[in-house]
């Protein structure tokens, strides 16, 4: 088999846990103990508004109907409204996706390029300097992401004052849309915390993978064929040794992309930031399922997608692999 | 007379064998690495303190501390007292955090055991029988993978049952995937050794050879795996209970910091949320400090996952 069919096979195969984890959060959403209406509709609420969410929401329908109703609307991405916000879901949580994908975003784009060329560099260096990046790397993975959010808002946020202590830009300041908004001065002020809070802890993995996979290249004999041509150290490092390690960094990338998304998820909560993970946990907390449910899918597809793209990636880098 | 072995079992050892082989191969390894004895030093000082916190801890860390004028003893600084300072509702920080060892240590050893038995399961049995079976068992392992576990978590705790039990048992259902991919390619190339070959031409069963010849070639891989997931899932455990979704029954350090940070408290007491995490990190540094150190020596093939 060729790599298009590989190609689309994975993307098939990644249609099909969609799927599946759409199924679960149904299954999940209909666990609940008592009445799921009983949950859902405040009995705060008119008797007769109740009945009119109830059957806005196909609560009262049979158990096959409501399947059928849900599955088609994650097919068409069409959620229903909030039930706290007066507002369709699909609405809501569009506006919170850039959010969320450019705060994650810039974490494991800094987190690549400081771990990658750190790890090359401890394993290229070795001794003392190799030690040190170690452990600290260690130390970094263990540190929860929350806690060192909360220790930076402690310290530069609330001490310092050097940094806002949440949202993604000053309560007075008005854009005339998002590019405006995400190349300002303001907003960039606003994401340096949440992002130093992440970064730690998500370049700790490549880190400690570039460092394993050069030791192991370097031993290897097209290294010291280099060396003998006399090819200079430096280029021997960049071309040939760190280029070459590359490729379990691409596969491994969704292990880190799992990882972001709670790092992401745990950030937006500390630091206000209006984003799909903090949705989640507020939709969660108010009993608020149409946004819960819908929230918790489009991060699985984030978490999927980014599987996906890992093995194309694979593919277009390893010209080796074999389709099997 | 000496008995013959004709299924190849000596060339694995025996299980018992392995697995006692197993428990003093750690050992040796760590021993004279430096960064391998500081990780089992500390662990086992935690240890100690999660059986015996409960105990030496000064007060009951559930007890709210009333002031000499009736007032509550809220988010005071260290004294002689109270070492670490009080909480917002008067109680003593430094007995949260002796008590919530057991907790931290609770979550990481049985999810790793879940993890690593049923990681080592799916692995062993894909490897081994390819096929239909490896099919099955590969998609559902990459359909885990597509699930995120923090909001998973959340949300599965929502809807069942906010407790230690559930908290355990998803971690675990969760987090064998790595172990279990690992395990299944470590298998495929096992199985092209000589020793299970012929294991196979002379008629040993499955079971068997999975269990005699597979099983003791893998553990050393299911033990690094057990170092990881304790690792992973006191982190995980921790941010599901700071984000509120935590066992309201139990002293954990995510749920201290969840308490300080939703009293407002991280101002006035910081040391109710630094020392919490401090713990944390002490207690998942040595575990993978441990594997990290098991895996260069043992099997330096492995690209870890700490």
């Amino acid at each position: 088999m060729g790599a298009k069919g590989y190609i689309a096979r994975r993307a098939a195969q990644s249609v099909v846990t969609i799927f599946v984890v759409a199924v679960l959060m149904f299954v999940l959403f209909r666990l609940m103990p008592g009445d799921p209406t009983a949950v859902a509709l405040s009995p705060a609420l008119d008797e007769s508004v109740q009945q009119e969410m109830a059957r806005q929401y196909g609560l009262n329908q049979p158990l096959h109907i409501q399947f059928i109703r849900y599955m088609a609307s994650v097919v068409t991405l069409d959620f229903g409204y909030s039930f706290f916000q007066n507002e369709p879901v699909r609405d809501i949580l569009m506006r919170r996706i850039g959010n969320t994908l450019l705060l994650m975003g810039t974490g494991l784009l800094l987190a690549y390029a400081f771990g990658t060329s750190i790890g090359a560099l401890a394993a290229w260096k070795r001794g003392s300097f190799d030690t040190r990046v170690l452990v600290s790397a260690v130390l970094f993975r263990s540190t929860p992401v929350f806690w060192l959010a909360l220790v930076l808002l402690y310290v530069f946020g609330f001490h310092l004052e050097w940094f806002p202590i949440g949202h993604m830009v000053d309560a007075e300041a008005t854009y005339s849309g998002f590019l405006d908004k995400v190349f300002s001065v303001d907003f960039l002020h606003h994401l340096v915390l949440p992002v130093l809070s992440t970064v730690p802890f998500y370049m700790a993995y490549p880190l400690l993978l570039m460092r394993t996979t050069m030791l192991r290249i370097e031993g290897e004999d097209f290294i010291t064929m280099a060396h003998a041509k006399g090819v200079r150290d430096r280029d021997v490092f960049a071309k040939h040794a760190a280029r070459n390690s590359l490729l379990p960094i691409v596969t491994t990338a969704p292990i880190v992309v799992g990882l972001a998304v709670a790092g992401n998820v745990l950030v937006e909560t500390i630091y206000s930031w209006p984003g799909v993970g903090r949705t989640l946990v507020q939709a969660v907390l108010q009993s608020d399922y149409p946004l819960a449910q819908a929230a918790f899918l489009m991060i699985a597809v984030i978490v999927i997608v980014g599987n996906f793209v890992a093995d194309l990636l694979y593919t277009v880098i390893d010209p080796r692999i074999t389709y099997d | 007379m000496s008995t013959i072995p004709i299924d190849g079992d000596t060339r694995a050892g025996s299980l018992l064998d392995s697995l006692s082989e197993l428990a003093m191969r750690p050992y040796r390894i760590l021993r004279g690495n430096r960064m391998g004895e500081v990780g089992l030093v500390i662990l086992l000082g935690l240890l100690v303190l999660a059986m015996i916190g409960p105990a030496i801890a000064p007060y009951d860390p559930a007890t709210k501390d009333i002031n000499e004028d009736g007032t509550l003893a809220s988010n005071e600084g260290p004294s002689a007292e109270h070492p670490l300072g009080t909480t917002r509702y008067g109680r003593d920080v430094l007995s949260q955090l002796l008590v919530g060892t057991r907790s931290a240590l609770l979550v990481g050893f049985l999810t790793a055991t879940i993890v690593v038995v049923t990681g080592t399961t799916v692995g062993l049995t894909a490897g081994y029988y390819g096929g239909w079976v490896d099919s099955i068992l590969m998609r559902i392992t990459d359909i885990v993978y597509g699930i995120p576990i923090l909001p998973f978590a959340i949300i599965v705790l929502t809807m069942l049952e906010r407790s230690i039990f559930w908290i355990i048992f998803m971690l675990g259902l969760i987090y064998w995937r790595n172990c279990a991919r690992i395990i299944r390619s470590e298998v495929l190339s096992l199985k092209e050794n000589e020793f299970v070959q012929s294991a196979e031409t002379t008629g040993a069963s499955a079971p068997r050879i999975i269990v005699k010849q597979l099983l003791p070639n893998v553990l050393p891989i299911s033990f690094l795996y057990f170092a990881f997931a304790t690792g992973w899932s006191i982190v995980t455990a921790a941010s599901i209970a700071f984000l509120g979704f935590g066992d309201p029954t139990r002293v954990s350090w995510g749920r201290m910091m969840f308490a300080a940070w939703n009293t407002n408290s991280v101002l006035q007491q910081p040391l109710w949320v630094a020392m919490p995490g401090l713990m944390i990190i002490l207690t998942v540094a040595s575990v993978y400090f441990i594997g990290r150190t098991y895996e260069q020596v043992a099997n330096p093939r492995l690209q870890g996952d700490s």
